[in-house]
């Protein structure tokens, strides 16, 4: 099938720079615990994998 | 007359992307499958990738394909609704032509870290399937299917997987999706001929075909026996495009022919070479064999009728966590095996004691692997 040229081109772009997975930032999710010696581990990304990008959610 | 479609699975993934560009550009990849719900990791997913997606879907050749849905779980847990969800998010973004899932149930308590394992093919199974893929159709409007599990511990759940995921997928007017290499694992593993196994399936529901390659490992239990497993990390073999030359003839209903590969086997430009050639090869062998007249819909009058409980089995649930902390928790071969004939497995619908050793092995190995993700 044929798809359009600038198409390609953006893609051919993006993957001779490796930036693959550049743009439609998004705020992360992030979840600090802490525990009862009171050290705090930063957890993030995963918790909400499903919101509103078209793609993956999260845009 | 309809067309048949060669496509690949394309997934946003650096190794696989660079391996399908070349085909892109040489306009060969005629239809692209996507796993919609693969992208919970990425906080970030580029404006092209979602334009690929588009253009193909407007042409009506994206279909998505599901792996971490799980429709045969015994409950329906918080994980499945947000599934659910997200899917009814997809198909508003995407013109998807049609959605797929996996027959079997994911292990694990994590919703992305689990091996997919087969189940009995009972009534209960069937009705819980059959509830699950209303509710899947009735988001997706369009046509739903299941595809064939690698994952078998006996002849005998080979020998029915064909006649179940009909009986399945009737219950929809869906499809099923017949996985050449996964059907080549069971050849192998339980030396039976192809016919054997493909006339056990309604090859009038056939409307996907997928071709990949997997891996070999010897078996430590049953000295000198290989297994073939599906580990979609190699080139395909020679016998998977000699099964797919038999196939496409008798599906009258086919209409897409996909290659599937990881992109962790795609690391280096000889991989992603043969990646190519393999499906320059796979497609020279579609375009031989036209559809002979106008295929089906595989599209029932919607929406379904369904009742606003899921359908849920905590028996079932039950026995498939009994299942899962086994084969994750275990910590040989033998601990394995008592563990099963000690638990309430034993003596029921799963038939463990038909279980073969080597794939008891290959099932335990599997839940290994996946259970602190798949990477």
């Amino acid at each position: 099938m044929k798809i359009s040229k600038n198409l390609l081109a953006v893609i051919a772009l993006t993957l001779g720079t490796s930036a693959v997975l550049t743009s439609c930032q998004k705020d992360e999710v992030i979840t600090v615990t802490t525990d009862e010696k009171g050290n705090e581990t930063v957890t993030e990304g995963e918790q909400n994998p499903y919101d509103d990008c078209p793609a993956c959610g999260m845009g | 007359m309809a067309e048949i479609y060669s496509g690949v699975g394309c997934n946003l993934d650096l190794n696989l992307l660079q391996s399908i560009f070349p085909l892109l550009q040489n306009e060969q990849i005629e239809a692209i499958e996507w796993s919609f719900d693969t992208l919970y990791k990425h906080k970030n997913v580029p404006e092209w990738f979602v334009e690929l997606l588009r253009e193909y879907g407007k042409a009506g050749r994206l279909v998505g394909h599901g792996v971490y849905g799980s429709l045969f779980s015994g409950l329906w847990s918080p994980a499945q609704v947000d599934w659910l969800q997200h899917l009814s998010k997809m198909v508003k973004n995407f013109q998807f032509d049609h959605i797929s899932e996996h027959f079997g149930f994911m292990t694990g308590e994590d919703f992305h870290k689990g091996a997919p394992l087969n189940l009995p093919m009972n009534k209960i199974v069937l009705n819980l399937g059959i509830d699950r893929l209303k509710r899947v159709q009735n988001i997706a409007n369009c046509p739903v299917g299941v595809e064939n599990l690698a994952v078998a511990y006996h002849w005998d759940s080979v020998r029915r997987q064909g006649e179940f995921l009909g009986e399945l997928v009737a219950a929809v007017d869906g499809f099923i999706i017949l996985d050449l290499h996964n059907l080549y694992c069971q050849l192998h593993n339980f030396g039976v001929d192809f016919e054997q196994v493909i006339n056990a399936y309604p090859l009038e529901r056939v409307r996907e075909i997928h071709i990949s390659g997997g891996s070999w490992e010897q078996s430590q239990i049953e000295k000198g026996k290989t297994i073939r497993r599906d580990t979609h990390d190699a080139g395909a073999p020679e016998e998977v495009f000699e099964l797919l030359q038999k196939t496409i003839k008798l599906c009258p209903n086919l209409k897409f022919v996909m290659f599937e590969q990881l992109g962790f086997g795609l690391q280096t430009a000889a991989a992603q070479q043969v990646f190519q050639s393999d499906f320059i090869k796979m497609q020279q062998i579609v375009s031989q064999q036209q559809n002979e007249k106008d295929i089906i819909s595989f599209l029932p009058n919607l929406p379904h009728f369904i009742d606003n409980q899921v359908l849920e089995n905590r028996e079932l649930a039950q026995q498939q966590l009994i299942l899962s902390n086994i084969l994750e928790q275990s910590n040989s071969y033998e601990q394995v095996i008592a563990a099963l004939h000690n638990s309430e497995l034993s003596h029921s619908d799963w038939q463990i004691e038909q279980w073969q050793p080597a794939m008891i092995e290959t099932a335990w190995a599997i839940a290994q692997k996946w259970k602190n993700g798949f990477n």
